[in-house]
């Protein structure tokens, strides 16, 4: 039944925050404004997209930053920024039953389902969240972990399915047995939508690697607010068909998370002493197939098969509690510890993994079956900051990318572990 | 305008002009400043360790880990000579020759936003072979003949690489000369260092050196004679480039301002047209030092160029020299003017040091260094990596005035494969 009364004392940060009279007393996020089960049907109401995006052959000396005036050196690619041109493709990430000797993935990349074409604008660290604006500019350093911004994103998936988008992005700078590389990572917002994902909201999410010949090689997760079912199916995605992988050298654990059951509680945590709160939130995390597919009637379509349990999280979010529920134009930022508990088909832990969101931002959310119903959308990134067994010296990068109600916490999430992986040691061949 | 085209002097006079010496620098043309900012001795020399030392490294108090570097070293004569491109490619000799002085370095590492000062010893900071690090050149004293040479101060960076699947570390920095003596007492002057860190901690590397020399003490027309003694390289699986860069004629090469999409200035668009260079030196016998006059060749491509902070009106100076960045383009031509191959570079640490010109000084110059990364190669350069660095003097004037460059260039490319080196022996310009 509706808890009215929590739903006026909470707004909209990552976490649940945003009371909404000056002093911050902490909300219950665990009341039920609507029953626990029902919430959570609703977040399951969204579209999940799990991609691939894979460099367009080009020639990246002949693509400009400031394409209106070619004559403009300042548009150089790679100088202050990089043109990204990918396709992108079908992406399939199972993660294996982990066990005391095996920690795997069967990862695959199939056919293109549409493209990307973007700007990234390199920027100082303190660079705002501007859409539409160029941010100060900063000169491409390989070395060194840069902010940037991800500007006039065009996503296409044929058939007039396409949206533009804005994001943050960061550059990592990863060396590991005297091989280098260089990852990126992106959080977005949909903007404006056309087709399918006319009047949508969603967010998307990207890490990878930032190639030699200045493209970006990676996974993208999207998810899209779809209570009418636009993009969603129960209909069998057809199988994907691989091709050539085109990173061997990345892993990527693809993971669906949610709270076990109703009787799972959010906690308030000690506080980190910026003037921000913080809420532990239990979780557990399944194998998933996202698939997506053009194929077949009906256009670009979406479908979730969850497999069985594969880890376990305890998740600090970071957040301001009073600060306005977060717009497109002005998202509220948030961060996260996270530690993910690798187990079993018997629950034993096999293997840990710890990380971090440093760059965040969140939505308002609201649910058209539910008025009054708080929730966020949010997204974020950030590095991962050790492992233990099986997972001991992994580096790489998380992203998350949820929905969430608050009062009742029901949570569903995409997490994604990439891990660099260049002698494959967590690749599963697939679908074993 | 090239050296080459300087007044007529006989071969063995010290390589002065006669624009030297006028006051009425207002009344100068543009070849005229050309020729005052190109009296330069311009040498190309390379280091190695001399093996004296097991290990070069400093270590911090109570055996922790490396904070510097310190070692004495051989200074060899180094010729680098691009060929003219051609359809097969760019390709370049790199001769070692002879050792010709030493010179005494200890680098510290240092915290990335430590103001580095000749003055001031950097706190310890242990070197992290993963990741790219600042380091200053507390000392760096370059002895030629017995009382030649100078003393020198600097700060770089170190950029760890993978070659062959083994870890490297480069380094590369830039210096200013703080105390010459003998020949160069009283010279201004600044150099920049690309190489790498050897298994000992010392430093094999290239040095370009760019010394006023407004009254030709330094340099010579005299053809100097070829290395004495072909030494080999330790470095071989990368190959050096040289090529120079001066403004062209007509509005193509005419600088143009960098406007942000809400009409602000954001930097400079430079153009300039891409030229075969050469220079030597020798530093035996009576003579002492002597640098041949940098010799300017032929057009051989294009640079395309970005610049933030070119053109900037802060003063430069030996402890607060002005930083820049930029990026541009170097498009390489066979004699046909079609291009070859073309690589993209990043400027990512420039300082730039102010000077007055003794002949006209009225006039501001500049001398700088810079480096950064190869980021993208094409045509015979495809899939290159590598550092690109240099040092020049120019004379800038917002657009529409003039801008009087010579340039240097320089790229350390990785080349196991020796595609890009020429077999054959010296065919500069």
């Amino acid at each position: 039944m509706a808890n009215t009364q929590a739903a006026q004392q909470v707004q909209t940060g990552p976490g649940g925050g945003g009371a909404a009279g000056a002093t911050p007393a902490l909300p219950d996020v665990n009341a039920e404004t609507y029953p626990f089960d029902f919430v959570q049907h609703l977040l399951d109401q969204t579209a999940s997209l799990s991609l691939f995006c894979v460099p367009e052959r080009h020639h990246p000396g002949e693509l400009s930053l400031t394409p209106n005036d070619s004559k403009d050196w300042f548009g150089i690619n790679g100088g202050y920024g990089l043109v990204i041109r990918n396709s992108l493709r079908r992406f399939d990430s199972f993660v294996q039953t982990p066990s005391a000797d095996d920690l795997s993935v069967s990862q695959a990349v199939g056919e293109s389902v549409g493209s990307l074409r973007t700007r990234w604008l390199l920027c100082a660290d303190n660079c705002e969240w501007a859409p539409g604006t160029e941010p100060p500019p900063a000169i491409y350093d390989p070395w060194r972990p840069q902010n940037f911004a991800m500007l006039d994103a065009e996503f296409s998936f044929g058939q007039g399915n396409r949206f533009s988008g804005y994001g943050k992005g960061r550059t990592y700078y990863i060396s590991t047995r005297g091989q280098s590389k260089l990852l990126g990572a992106v959080v977005g917002n949909l903007m404006e939508g056309e087709g399918k994902f006319r009047g949508m909201e969603g967010t998307f999410i990207m890490t990878g690697t930032i190639t030699p010949e200045l493209g970006f090689l990676g996974h993208m997760s999207l998810r899209v607010v779809d209570p009418e079912g636009v993009l969603r199916t129960e209909r069998e995605a057809p199988a994907l068909t691989a091709i050539a992988d085109p990173d061997p050298t990345s892993t990527f654990f693809v993971m669906r998370g949610e709270k076990k059951d109703r009787s799972i509680k959010t906690a308030f945590g000690p506080p980190p002493g910026d003037g921000r709160v913080s809420l532990v939130t239990p979780s557990q995390f399944r194998a998933a197939h996202f698939s997506v597919t053009n194929r077949g009637g009906g256009g670009l379509r979406t479908e979730t098969q969850v497999g069985p349990v594969v880890s376990r999280m305890d998740a600090t979010v970071y957040f301001d509690l009073l600060a306005p529920p977060g717009t497109a134009m002005k998202p509220v930022p948030f961060g996260t510890d996270e530690t993910y508990r690798f187990v079993d088909k018997r629950d034993r832990e096999v293997a840990t993994l710890t990380a971090k969101v440093e760059e965040g931002i969140s939505f308002n959310l609201k649910f058209p079956a539910a008025p009054g119903q708080p929730g966020v959308r949010f997204a974020g990134f950030g590095p991962i900051t050790g492992g233990t067994g099986l997972l001991e010296g992994a580096q790489g990068i998380l992203t998350v990318n949820s929905l969430i109600g608050i009062a009742p916490h029901a949570l569903t999430l995409v997490h994604v572990l990439h891990i660099v992986d260049p002698e494959g040691h967590y690749r599963a061949s697939l679908h074993t | 305008m090239s050296n080459q085209s300087a007044p007529n002097q006989s071969a063995n006079a010290p390589a002065t002009n006669s624009v030297a010496g006028r006051a009425d620098a207002g009344k100068l043309s543009t070849e005229a400043l050309q020729v005052l900012i190109d009296q330069i001795a311009t040498f190309n020399a390379f280091v190695i360790p001399d093996g004296t030392s097991p290990s070069c490294a400093i270590r911090a108090q109570g055996g922790g880990g490396i904070v510097g570097l310190k070692c004495c070293e051989r200074v060899h004569r180094f010729d680098i000579e691009l060929e003219v491109p051609s359809d097969s490619g760019v390709r370049t000799a790199n001769v070692l020759g002879e050792a010709v002085g030493r010179v005494d370095l200890r680098w510290m590492f240092i915290p990335d936003s430590f103001a580095a000062r000749p003055d001031l010893e950097p706190p310890p900071t242990t070197l992290d072979q993963s990741r790219s690090q600042r380091f200053a050149m507390q000392e760096m004293t370059f002895t030629f003949a017995e009382g030649e040479g100078f003393r020198s101060f600097g700060t770089g960076r170190t950029f760890p690489m993978s070659v062959n699947g083994q870890p490297k570390l480069i380094a590369v920095a830039i210096g200013n000369l703080t105390q010459g003596f003998g020949k160069f007492s009283g010279h201004e002057g600044n150099f920049t260092i690309c190489g790498e860190v050897s298994q000992d901690g010392g430093f094999i590397g290239h040095i370009i050196a760019r010394v006023l020399d407004e009254h030709g003490n330094l340099r010579t027309r005299e053809a100097l004679p070829p290395p004495s003694a072909i030494v080999a390289r330790p470095d071989l699986d990368f190959t050096y480039l040289m090529w120079l860069a001066q403004k062209g004629k007509g509005p193509e090469q005419e600088n143009r301002p960098s406007l942000t999409p809400d009409g602000q200035l954001r930097g400079l668009n430079i153009p300039m047209e891409l030229k075969r260079g050469r220079s030597t030196f020798t530093a035996g016998g009576s003579a002492g030092f002597r640098a041949q006059e940098l010799s300017v060749g032929e057009v051989i491509g294009l640079e395309v160029g970005f610049g933030r902070g070119s053109g900037g009106t802060q003063d430069g100076t030996p402890l607060n020299p002005f930083l820049f960045e930029g990026v541009a383009r170097y498009s390489l031509d066979d004699r046909e003017k079609r291009t070859v191959g073309a690589v993209t570079t990043n400027v990512l640490e420039g300082r730039r040091f102010d000077y007055r010109l003794a002949a006209a000084p009225g006039e501001v110059a500049w001398r700088f260094g810079f480096f950064g990364p190869v980021v993208y190669g094409s045509g015979c350069f495809e899939g290159v990596s590598g550092i690109f660095y240099g040092a020049s003097n120019s004379i800038f004037k917002p657009p529409p005035g003039a801008h009087i460059i010579t340039h240097c260039y320089f790229a350390r490319l990785h080349d196991p494969n020796g595609k890009l080196r020429a077999t054959s022996g010296r065919s500069g310009p």
